[in-house]
Order: structure tokens, then C-alpha cells, then sequence
């Protein structure tokens, strides 16, 4: 590697890492205001509810950016920052493994719904745009 | 929750989403391509970490401020549920399903397994 192609992928490292930060902080954020602002409810219902919104959101964001060949700055700012910030692995094991029987039936349920919630969103991109051009007869994907 | 605290908070949880977005690329490179391991890796240790940061608070060793920059903070934003479901998500759309079964699941009970271990070691 040149001198000059070294300092590109530095550059391009740091702008990845500063957009991943940002949407990381602004994705913590968010989670910490649902945390403030729900009931802890069943086991940790602030923790599912941020975890299958995000999930659900992250489904539609990485399938739109597939189809509409998107920018690699989106995926890193709203993926693996603002989602990955919102949503969290840690306190939903930490949840399980603290509320005896009712905590791994949180976990199921939690992975459940993650996973449908995350296929649904994967879904509207092309249903979305299957909508839009009319006339087109129904190309599945 | 002050308004300093939850702003520290936050810029914790983009510390925390660099770190994993660090260990993503590098399991990538380690394996020649995108790998659903590095977010396995990520999660795993996150709840470990996590496990003893709330056993130690259990024991009222941990400062609450602390706890919190850590735990919501930190590990909140290192961790990820959303990348999880989506690359078990991929191996559904893929018909893998033995595959996604195992991934998904397998998370679940690795990172939970790893909460424990640290809880328990938090609890001392």
C-alpha cells in the first residue's frame, strides 16, 4: 500500500468510526428516554420494546439499502450506529438470567418477535415498491 | 436522570457502537468476508460485562452514575439485538433454516450464559 492510499483508508476508518459514533450516541439516547419514560412491566419491557422496534426498523433499512444499492454512510449512521445504539443484547441477557423462569420466557418471546418483527420489515421495501410502479405484474421477490 | 448524566450517557453508547463496529471489521478480516461471528463475539462479552456490572450494583458496590454510563451507556450501545435478528433473519430468507435456528437460539443462550457467569461473579 502507498503512503497515499494508507492515509485514504485512515481517513475513510475515522469517517466510518464518527458516523457510527454519532448514530451510536443518538440510538443510546433514545433507548435511555424509553427507559425513563416506560414502566420496567413485565421483566424488562423497555428493553422488548426497543429491541423489536429496532429490529423491525433495521429489516426495512437493510433491505432498502440492498435494493436501492444505498450509500455505505447510511448503513454504517443509521445501522450500525442508531440501531445498533438502540437496541441492546446485554440487558436483555441480563434480564433473562435474573428473573428465574419468567426471564427465559422473556428471552423467547424477546427472540420471537425480534425475528418476526425483522422479516416484516425486510418485507416493506419491496412490497413498498411493488405498490408503486403499478401495472407491473407483481414481481416477487 | 440529570441532564449531563443521560448526555454522558449517550456518548458512552457511541463508544460503545465504535468498539463493536471495530470488532466487526476485524472478525471480517480475520475470516475474508462479512462473518456473523463478530457480532456473536460482541454480544457474548457484552453481556458477560454487563452480568457483573449488575452483580456488583447488586451488592451495592457499583455508583449508580457509573452503572449507568456503563450499562445503558457503554454495553448498551457495544451490544446489538437489531444486527442480531438480522443476520438470523438472512439465513431464513436463505432457507437455512437449521441455521438461523441455531444462530438465533445459540445468541440467546451464549449471551445469557455469559450474563450469568459474570453475575455471579459480580455477586462475588
Amino acid at each position: 500500500m502507498t503512503a497515499s492510499q494508507r492515509a485514504a483508508t485512515q481517513s475513510n476508518a475515522l469517517r466510518a468510526g464518527g458516523l457510527v459514533f454519532l448514530g451510536g450516541s443518538l440510538g443510546t439516547a433514545l433507548r435511555a428516554l424509553v427507559g425513563l419514560t416506560l414502566p420496567v412491566g413485565w421483566v424488562a419491557l423497555p428493553t422488548l420494546v426497543v429491541n423489536v422496534v429496532g429490529a423491525f426498523a433495521i429489516g426495512v433499512l437493510y433491505e432498502s439499502l440492498a435494493l436501492r444499492d444505498g450509500r455505505r454512510s447510511w448503513r454504517l449512521f443509521l445501522g450500525t450506529g442508531v440501531l445498533g445504539g438502540f437496541t441492546t443484547y446485554s440487558a436483555l441477557a441480563v434480564a433473562v438470567v435474573t428473573h428465574g423462569a419468567q426471564g427465559w420466557t422473556y428471552g423467547l418471546v424477546s427472540v420471537i418477535a425480534g425475528l418476526v418483527a425483522c422479516w416484516i420489515g425486510a418485507a416493506v421495501p419491496a412490497a413498498s415498491r411493488a405498490h408503486e410502479t403499478r401495472g407491473s405484474s407483481g414481481a416477487e421477490r | 436522570m440529570t441532564p449531563v448524566l443521560f448526555l454522558v450517557v449517550s456518548l458512552a453508547g457511541g463508544l460503545g457502537a465504535v468498539a463493536r463496529f471495530a470488532i466487526d471489521a476485524l472478525a471480517a478480516r480475520l475470516v475474508g468476508r462479512r462473518s456473523r461471528w463478530g457480532i456473536i463475539a460482541v454480544n457474548v462479552t457484552g453481556s458477560f460485562a454487563l452480568g457483573l456490572v449488575s452483580g456488583l450494583a447488586s451488592r451495592g458496590i457499583a455508583d449508580a452514575n457509573l452503572a449507568a454510563v456503563l450499562g445503558v451507556g457503554v454495553l448498551g450501545g457495544y451490544t446489538t439485538f437489531s444486527t442480531a435478528m438480522w443476520d438470523s433473519v438472512t439465513l431464513l430468507r436463505e432457507r437455512r433454516w437449521a441455521a438461523s435456528a441455531a444462530h438465533a437460539l445459540g445468541a440467546l443462550i451464549g449471551s445469557a450464559a455469559a450474563a450469568w457467569l459474570g453475575f455471579a461473579l459480580g455477586q462475588g
